[in-house]
């Protein structure tokens, strides 16, 4: 299946482009899709993961424009067309 | 008395006459300043049901305990009034230097009265006071005003004025210092005009009293550390500045676009953050005291739009850009240039374009009213060209410059303006993000997102994550973002000193400037006190229960398209809620309890 990914702010420096199609196996989760990601763009993992592995805080990870902490964080499963979209801490007003 | 200077200035304009006060120490206690001293005086001092543009309103210039110190982001002042847009209370804050000018030069607070017969601007150094001819100065931009006024006084002084707009009574008219920071909402600059005044220019030697420098030194760095370790604090805002959202609100589908028709734009990223920092971006600003620095000094190069100022902000990007269907920055940014220039609003501004567009669409606003201007979603030159109209007050720009309100209204469609209590709505959709939905119309001085913003936890994470999608939870955390904003805006700091900071560090940074005790607790409830204050006042000026609405577009049409398709408001599942939890009857009325529990 094929997902969409879009970067913002810092993250978009480091992937260098705003969006991308990404190929993933079905039925892959968030853990998934961000195992390949690092892979691919190394300070990817220090600047949105903790040593912990656990996301940093105010990482904004959205997917279909939902804040996947309101859905199964990590474990969220993504399908064929998916928009995921990775905001480092932001603010404004 | 410790940071306060515990003297007013009191300036009756159709007498000429300058006078000081002292400032009661408890006052100054119970209500500390800005936002709360200068509503506080409004509400004793005047009739809440007067005609804001006459004589008998008021114009408050009001700094905190805290401005002009060297707390993290005390730069901030506030204008205080009855806003001429809302038939509310206004206050309108802004950074920059004025704040702490005013302060230097030995007062907490400006109370401006009655109406000079002609123009006059008022010039103060330290304790001599002048009022001065203004003639020459009116129909000044406000950066030609500012130029003159200081080269007039002192290179050194803070100018805080109006432009054009504000003399022409535009009903969003900014009050402008410092060039490019604005007290910029609820028309605050139509009552400096409404009372000939076109400046007010400080200049202080003073200081402000620290009661142990030490102690405050050491608050003073365990709080800034706090902001710098903040990721948005420290650097985020810096980078890209507020305009960083247009994108994070587009992705969850709640930018509101084509006056609120739809909530996703599918080319929002060219007026965004990230564009403005590789595109206009020239270097970032900051206001005194600030270690954040969001300000934008920004320059078009381009002939079309050729400019340079500060902006645009997330606001302005939004309601000049998609908000009229545009995804431009440089014709946004020279828009933005423009208001800046003149003196007007870009909120209102925008929207109010937005309305326009919406209603020559519908057929309901003819070419023929519009000298022939084609006021259709994504046309750029018109959009610029209504902005230049409204500064000029030329035409259709008449119309645009009572607000999107009062000119969907003329036309006999209210329903097209997408304003609370006839003030623009800011850039969050309330469909898809339902606290801001609530803050919107329970705001004391009608759509506001800087009244409770409760974007923080529902999209950013902050301090906390809340769903923006559900209601539950959602009536308390507009309380408690509408409280400790009013105890911010008091204390002279700015709003953004949050994003790393709360009630309990506002708290230790009072205490240790004025020598008094606050208590996190305490500070809470001096921001309730305030938002209960401006309540009363506006109850008295007319308003009830009944103006805690959203527009109906809101209520009753879902999101077409995008994210958040499908969504609408649900405001009727918090209010009865929010009602309750403020200690206000089931009308929305402050119980005599509950005033009682406040001293009010």
């Amino acid at each position: 299946m094929r997902i969409i990914l879009r970067t913002f702010a810092d993250y978009r420096e480091i992937t260098g482009t705003k969006e991308m199609l990404i190929d993933l196996k079905e039925g892959q989760t968030m853990g998934g899709l961000f195992t390949v990601l690092t892979c691919k763009y190394p300070p990817l993992r220090r600047q949105m993961f903790q040593d912990s592995g656990d996301l940093r805080q105010f990482v904004i990870v959205l997917v279909n424009g939902r804040n996947i902490e309101f859905l199964h964080g990590m474990d969220t499963r993504l399908e064929e067309g998916d928009v995921v979209a990775l905001f480092p801490p932001v603010a404004g007003g | 008395m410790y940071g306060w200077k515990g003297t007013i200035l009191r300036i009756n304009l159709e007498k000429g006459t300058v006078v000081t006060e002292e400032l009661p120490a408890d006052l100054a206690k119970k209500y500390l300043g800005g936002r709360g001293l200068g509503t506080y005086y409004m509400g004793v001092e005047v009739d809440p049901r007067i005609d804001p543009l006459s004589p008998e309103n008021k114009l408050i210039f009001a700094a905190g305990p805290l401005s002009g110190t060297n707390a993290p982001s005390a730069g901030h002042y506030d204008v205080v009034t009855k806003g001429p847009l809302t038939g509310t209370i206004a206050a309108s804050s802004s950074g920059g230097m004025f704040g702490p000018m005013l302060k230097y030069a030995g007062y907490d607070m400006i109370i401006f009265e009655g109406m000079a017969s002609r123009p006059v601007y008022v010039w103060i150094m330290d304790d001599k006071v002048e009022l001065r001819d203004a003639g020459a100065l009116w129909g000044k931009t406000v950066p030609e005003t500012t130029e003159a006024l200081r080269e007039e006084t002192d290179e050194e002084a803070s100018v805080a004025c109006i432009g054009p707009a504000g003399e022409r009574l535009v009903l969003f008219a900014n009050v402008m210092n410092e060039c490019g920071r604005a007290a910029g909402r609820s028309g605050v600059g139509a009552v400096m005009g409404s009372k000939n005044l076109k400046a007010v220019v400080v200049r202080g030697t003073g200081a402000v009293q620290i009661p142990d420098p030490k102690a405050f030194r050491d608050t003073v760095i365990k709080t800034s550390a706090k902001i710098r370790e903040n990721p948005v604090g420290g650097s985020g805002l810096r980078l890209y500045g507020t305009d960083v959202l247009v994108n994070i609100l587009n992705e969850v589908g709640a930018l509101p676009t084509r006056n609120f028709r739809e909530s996703y734009f599918p080319t929002a990223d060219k007026v965004g953050g990230e564009t403005l920092a590789k595109t206009l971006l020239t270097r970032p600003r900051g206001c005194y005291s600030c270690i954040i620095s969001c300000g934008r000094a920004s320059r078009v190069k381009n002939p079309a739009y050729e400019g340079m100022g500060e902006g645009p902000e997330y606001e302005t990007a939004w309601s000049l850009g998609p908000d009229c269907g545009i995804d431009d920055l440089e014709a946004v940014t020279k828009a933005n240039f423009i208001c800046n220039d003149y003196g007007m609003d870009t909120i209102t501004m925008g929207s109010t374009i937005a309305c326009a567009m919406d209603l020559y669409e519908s057929g309901i606003i003819k070419a023929a009213d519009t000298e022939g201007l084609q006021l259709t979603f994504g046309n750029v030159a018109a959009m610029v060209e209504a902005v230049r109209k409204t500064a000029l007050g030329e035409g259709f720009g008449k119309k645009l410059a009572l607000g999107s309100y009062r000119l969907a209204e003329s036309y006999g469609h209210p329903e097209y303006s997408m304003t609370v209590k006839k003030q623009e709505m800011p850039a969050y959709d309330p469909r898809a993000i339902q606290g801001i939905g609530l803050n919107y119309a329970t705001s004391s001085r009608g759509g506001c997102h800087v009244r409770g913003y409760t974007i923080s936890p529902e999209i950013l994470g902050q301090p906390l994550s809340m769903d923006r999608t559900v209601t539950e939870g959602k009536a308390n955390i507009t309380m408690i973002f509408q409280n400790l904003t009013s105890a911010i805006d008091a204390s002279g700091m700015c709003l953004f000193a949050t994003f790393g900071l709360g009630a309990e560090d506002l708290a230790l940074l009072l205490s240790a400037a004025t020598g008094e005790s606050y208590s996190a607790d305490a500070v809470m409830e001096i921001g309730d006190r305030i938002y209960n204050m401006e309540r009363l006042f506006n109850f008295k000026a007319g308003l009830s229960g009944a103006d805690d609405r959203l527009p109906e577009r809101l209520i009753k049409n879902p999101i077409p398209a995008g994210p958040s398709k499908g969504m609408v408001s649900r405001l009727a599942e918090m209010l009865p809620e929010y009602y309750k939890l403020r200690g206000w009857d089931d009308a929305g009325t402050p119980t005599p309890e509950k005033l009682k529990s406040l001293g009010l």
